[in-house]
């Protein structure tokens, strides 16, 4: 058995999809879906730009991002292949690995509520035979990288021609994927020049255009405030009273079990401790939970469980941040102005009425969001800068005069307008997540391409 | 493991030979099968795509008949049987037999499509078509020029060193010739692609030549011109097997590189470039596509294409050659194509042969004494395929009773008074032929029909029966009931074929007793002079056509003086990949890749209409007009537009709206690529 892995040469592929359709057939998947997609590089034919087609599945990479990442465990490598496995009895449904994965991978099963993937057609390779999408390719520009079965197309017959170059559409985010592209000829430009025409902006939908993920805005946000809270009466500000406490709590678990295809699943969340930051973010959620209850019902008094509490929930929060700290994302998620470590600093600060501690927080908040809506100047709607004047009245400007003016900070109007400003910063944090696809990076790539074009005579 | 042989009967290039696999009485696998040469490697999306097309919810399993309200209502088969004898029986009594029209499409290859007009010779006559819609101009041309149509096996193609794709988009319609173009890329060849459009072919190409439609002729005309000039002509070739290189010498001489430019729009420095390869590069091979030969002038065209291979002596060798049309594995069709489809000089067994499937509406009504109240189709969409459209739906609703016969519900079954439950490739056993490969193969019954659907053969038996057709003649021209039947008749029509039998063919694609690897190896031509003809007399006598292949403007060419002015745009209506003409198209997995009619313009003529990516579009002119999606195009030739053919009018993109039913100027083949056509953004 050799290396799990496929080779395309992109001067043969048409871009004609029997790949992806025989790989539809042979895993008797729903019409119209397939765990090969094929996505075109300058579908609109800008002339001096190749137009290329990238059969993508599966890359069974040497660094599997979507191994590393899962908090269930459910991703393997199998021992005879080198394929990435997924095991679906594992999978609660989180989806994080189709975050992860700039090829677009692992995808999630509606119906079955789990990811599903490429596996390299195991069935068939056990048999002796290709995988199907190797089979099915009409001109012969789908191999293996090695004869992972006893007979069938592989890569090495190309020979010297054999070269790993960087193709427009084919996120490398340093995952070392086992794929091999082959070309000599797409990158000549063919046509004509007739116009100078060129494309204004991309048509290639965002990442978050495709699904939502506001349950884990809820739950972030609610752990933050509750870190927050928490801080400012160890910090010598009220401490959380139980009730509401642990209803906010029950509420944010709630939202994020929300979000999983499998919630009866939940449980399996804790299953990847050494390399999943969602594991550690729930583990230490748990803990910070488990450790606030303990101050509640066993020991109110005790100033070590209190500052041990903080000490968990701060860990938690920066473990929550971390989750978005994924390679090849196209937006930052740290430093940002709503995370949720600097949302539960900055709700400490104010709860404690530690004044430079919120000035600090506050102004570190308010640059790192003037930062980031300065670069999209110009590309923002009206609706986003009422947002943007909103957020900043709301969560800077009413605490910075409520304290100048020397009312306090707790004053329940203050806090509210605090809180509102930073769920709405919370929310945007959400709505701007845009993980690579090869859609997003062909669109990334062309637009640089056109900027490089020299202009026809 | 797939198993089971079998073959894709569409109208296309390929012709894949398959193995399937049947699970529980049900399609699940398919492939390519390795016994193909042209296709071993694998099937393309239509080829998979069966597995939808077969169980399909759309499909029809039952006779229809239209009720009352003017919907449809499943009926029993016996009583559909009587219906429609009856109607026969009533159409023959009052007018005649022919009075019923028989009209046919490309939808299925087989030797089983002939039990069709046997019955209509059985039943005292009918009226049909002549002529064909795909690609008679090129067919003759070809005949004309080297006698008849044969090229180079599919798999020769490796071995030229300049391939030119002349209006041939074979990465949509003829997937597994890229690979041999790659192969022979890949030990250094050059390819030119020539076609308006920036194609998918033209990706792996060294260089396109954007070209005004219609004007392929001129660039040929000028092509020979500068060959000629710069000594480029192959002078012992052209002694021995070329006929009337003088004359065409001094014909092409006023095709001067500034007219043709003029004229195609294909810059100076790119004429240039395309003499110098065809002039010094050999083996060369022109692949010609069907598109550019159906276009008024487009008989005249292709000889002239067809000229440049012979005056440089590439024609007859490896990796050269002429390759349009192969009909070597058509053994048991005589006379060969486009003989067999032009009207014959004397009526035999009562069928009129006067229809124009060309102009199918303007005939139909035309018809006299008798004029035609019934019609039969099968095999065919003519309503959004046929040029003109509306014509063809004005002709088919002045009918007193109509028949369809087909797998789903087209805009021509939609037509019908009953409808009758077609067969898919699947569920009949017949041997089919092919028109790029030179193999014979067998379409293998592998699953039982669903539901009620019945082979035509076993329809036109029972009706035969109803009709009291003799018993000798229904047992000598219809298969009996049942695969034995059906393999017994097909055994006795092989019978004149050794070698080829359905146990052979059971085991894979067999070569036609007719193939040649090298077409026109022995230097042998069919013609009258038995030399390549450049000159035809017989293109002059039969098409009134100048001997010599001289351009002329298209009818619709929006450079004319004499055109409508209103019509600004030259609209291309090419294949894709995904389907073949109007099938295909409803399947989910097709549907996903192209789920509604759209529009391709040029960024700068959709800006100058005020069009965005995605807006609605009116697309008109004097015949009709389409409403469809703006995609922008930047491959395009300015000036042409582009709405992929085969949507059905159902679907809201039926091209042939705007076409008009025209002639080509040989062969009777549909000039409906000369569409003139004008664009605005569509009102709100």
């Amino acid at each position: 058995m050799g290396r799990a892995g496929f080779a395309l040469d992109l001067d043969r592929c048409t871009g004609c999809s029997a790949c992806a359709f025989a790989c539809r057939i042979e895993n008797d998947l729903a019409a119209g879906t397939s765990f090969r997609q094929v996505t075109t590089f300058n579908p609109e034919r800008v002339a001096s730009v190749p137009v290329l087609h990238l059969s993508l599945a599966c890359n069974h990479c040497d660094r599997p991002a979507c191994l590393a990442a899962c908090p269930t465990g459910a991703y393997t490598r199998n021992a005879a292949t080198g394929a990435i496995d997924l095991d679906a009895s594992r999978c609660m449904g989180c989806r994080y690995c189709s975050w992860v994965c700039p090829y677009g991978a692992p995808q999630f099963d509606r119906s079955r509520g789990v990811m599903t993937k490429c596996t390299f057609c195991a069935p068939r390779v056990e048999r002796g035979v290709p995988p199907a999408c190797v089979v099915a390719c009409p001109v012969d520009a789908l191999r293996m990288l090695e004869s992972a079965a006893k007979a069938g197309p592989v890569v090495g017959a190309w020979g010297e021609r054999l070269e790993h170059i960087s193709v427009p559409g084919f996120p490398d985010t340093g995952l070392e994927p086992a794929f091999k592209i082959v070309s000599r000829i797409r990158w000549r430009p063919t046509t004509q020049e007739w116009r100078t025409w060129r494309p204004r902006g991309s048509h290639a939908p965002k990442w978050q255009r495709r699904r939502g993920e506001w349950p884990l805005a809820v739950f972030t946000f609610l752990v933050a405030v509750l870190v927050g809270w928490f801080g400012a009466g160890a910090w010598g500000g009220p401490l959380p009273r139980p009730l509401p406490f642990l209803a906010l709590a029950a509420l944010g678990l709630g939202a994020s079990a929300l979000h999983l295809g499998r919630p009866a699943r939940m449980w399996r969340v804790l299953g990847n401790m050494r390399g999943s930051w969602i594991s550690r973010e729930v583990a230490l959620v748990v803990a910070f939970l488990v450790a606030a209850c303990a101050h509640f019902f066993l020991a109110p008094a005790s100033v070590p469980l209190i500052r041990a509490t903080v000490v968990i929930g701060l860990a938690a929060v920066i473990a929550i941040d971390l989750v978005y700290r994924i390679r090849g994302q196209l937006t930052r998620a740290i430093p940002h102005s709503g995370m949720a470590t600097l949302t539960a600093l900055y709700v400490a600060a104010l709860g404690s009425e530690i004044g430079w501690l919120a000035a600090g927080v506050g102004l570190a908040k308010f640059a790192l969001y003037v930062e980031r809506h300065w670069r999209d100047w110009g590309t923002q709607t009206v609706r986003h800068s009422i947002l943007a004047v909103v957020r900043i009245t709301l969560g800077l400007l009413v605490p910075a005069v409520a304290w100048i003016t020397g009312g306090s900070p707790l004053d329940l109007l203050v806090l509210a307008s605090v809180l509102v400003a930073e769920a709405l910063d919370r929310a945007e944090f959400y709505a701007e997540l845009d993980f690579l696809t090869p859609e997003r990076q062909a669109a990334l790539d062309l637009a640089v391409r056109v900027a490089a074009r020299p202009v026809p005579v | 493991m797939p198993a089971l042989t079998t073959a894709c009967p569409r109208n296309c290039f390929s012709t894949c030979g398959m193995r399937v696999e049947v699970v529980d009485g049900r399609l699940r696998t398919l492939e390519a099968h390795p016994g193909n040469r042209a296709t071993a490697d694998g099937l393309c999306l239509k080829g998979l795509s069966y597995i939808e097309r077969v169980g399909s919810p759309d499909r029809l399993l039952y006779p229809l008949v239209r009720d009352a309200r003017g919907g449809f209502q499943r009926a029993p088969w016996d009583e559909v049987l009587d219906l429609v004898a009856g109607r026969l029986e009533a159409a023959r009594r009052a007018w005649g037999p022919q009075s019923i029209a028989y009209i046919t499409g490309s939808g299925t290859k087989g030797l089983l499509n002939g039990v069709g007009l046997a019955f209509w010779r059985a039943f005292g006559g009918c009226t049909t078509t002549y002529g064909d819609l795909c690609w008679p101009a090129g067919l003759e041309a070809t005949r004309l020029t080297l006698g008849e149509n044969s090229h180079n096996a599919p798999w020769d193609l490796a071995n030229a060193r300049l391939i030119v794709l002349w209006g041939k988009n074979p990465a949509e319609t003829n997937i597994h010739q890229m690979k041999f173009v790659a192969e022979a890329q890949e030990q250094g060849a050059r390819v030119v692609v020539i076609d308006p459009r920036r194609t998918e072919s033209a990706e792996a190409a060294d260089l396109l030549v954007q070209i005004r439609p219609g004007t392929d002729g001129a660039l040929a005309l000028g092509l020979a011109r500068e060959i000629i000039e710069r000594g480029y002509v192959d002078r012992a070739f052209v002694e021995a097997h070329v006929l009337g290189v003088e004359p065409y010498a001094r014909m092409v001489r006023e095709y001067t590189p500034e007219r043709v430019t003029a004229i195609t729009g294909v810059p100076a420095a790119t004429l240039a470039r395309l003499t110098e390869d065809l002039g010094t590069i050999a083996p060369a091979t022109i692949c010609a596509g069907f598109g550019m030969q159906r276009f008024t002038n487009s008989g005249q065209t292709m000889r002239s294409l067809i000229a440049l291979l012979a005056l440089t002596g590439n024609i007859g060798k490896p990796g050269a050659g002429w390759v349009y049309a192969n009909l070597q594995s058509h053994i048991w069709n005589a006379p060969k194509d486009p003989l067999g489809f032009f009207p014959p000089e004397h009526q035999e067994g009562g069928v009129r042969v006067s229809l124009s499937i060309t102009k199918l509406g303007h005939d139909l009504l035309a018809q006299t004494d008798p004029p035609v109240r019934v019609a039969w189709i099968e095999r065919g969409n003519p309503v959004p395929q046929c040029p003109e459209t509306p014509a063809v739906l004005r002709a088919l609703r002045a009918l007193e009773f109509r028949v369809v016969v087909d797998q789903f519900l087209t805009d021509t079954a939609r037509e019908a008074d009953v409808v009758l439950p077609a067969k898919t490739m699947f569920e009949q056993t017949d041997v089919i032929n092919a028109y790029w490969h030179p193999y014979i193969q067998l379409k293998q019954k592998v699953i039982e029909p669903p539901g009620e659907v019945k082979p035509e053969s076993e329809v036109y038996r029972l009706l035969g029966e109803r009709l009291g057709f003799q018993r000798e003649t229904i047992d000598s021209d219809f298969p009996r009931p049942g695969d034995a039947g059906v393999e017994a008749w097909l055994e006795k029509r092989l019978e004149a074929f050794p070698g080829i039998d359905l146990a052979r063919l059971r085991e894979g694609p067999v070569l036609s007793p007719d193939f040649q690897e090298v077409a026109f190896a022995d230097r042998k031509f069919p013609t009258p002079s038995g030399k390549i003809e450049l000159v035809s007399e017989e293109a002059a006598r039969r098409w009134g056509v100048d001997a010599l292949p001289r351009w002329v403007e298209p009818v619709e060419s929006t450079l004319r003086t004499d055109r409508d002015a209103r019509y600004p745009y030259h609209l291309l209506t090419p294949n894709t990949k995904n389907r073949i003409h109007s099938q295909f198209g409803n399947l989910p997995s097709i549907r996903v890749l192209a789920p509604a009619p759209v529009v391709f313009v040029h960024p700068e003529d959709a800006l100058r209409h005020g069009i965005a990516p995605g807006e609605r579009v009116r697309v008109f002119n004097e015949r009709g007009e389409l409403e469809v999606e703006a995609r922008f195009d930047a491959g395009l030739l300015p000036g042409c537009i582009c709405i992929t053919n085969g949507w059905w009018l159902s679907e809201g993109g039926a091209v042939n709206l705007l076409s008009k039913a025209r002639e080509t100027d040989m062969a009777h083949g549909a000039a409906f690529h000369d569409i003139a056509v004008a664009i605005e953004k569509a009102r709100v």
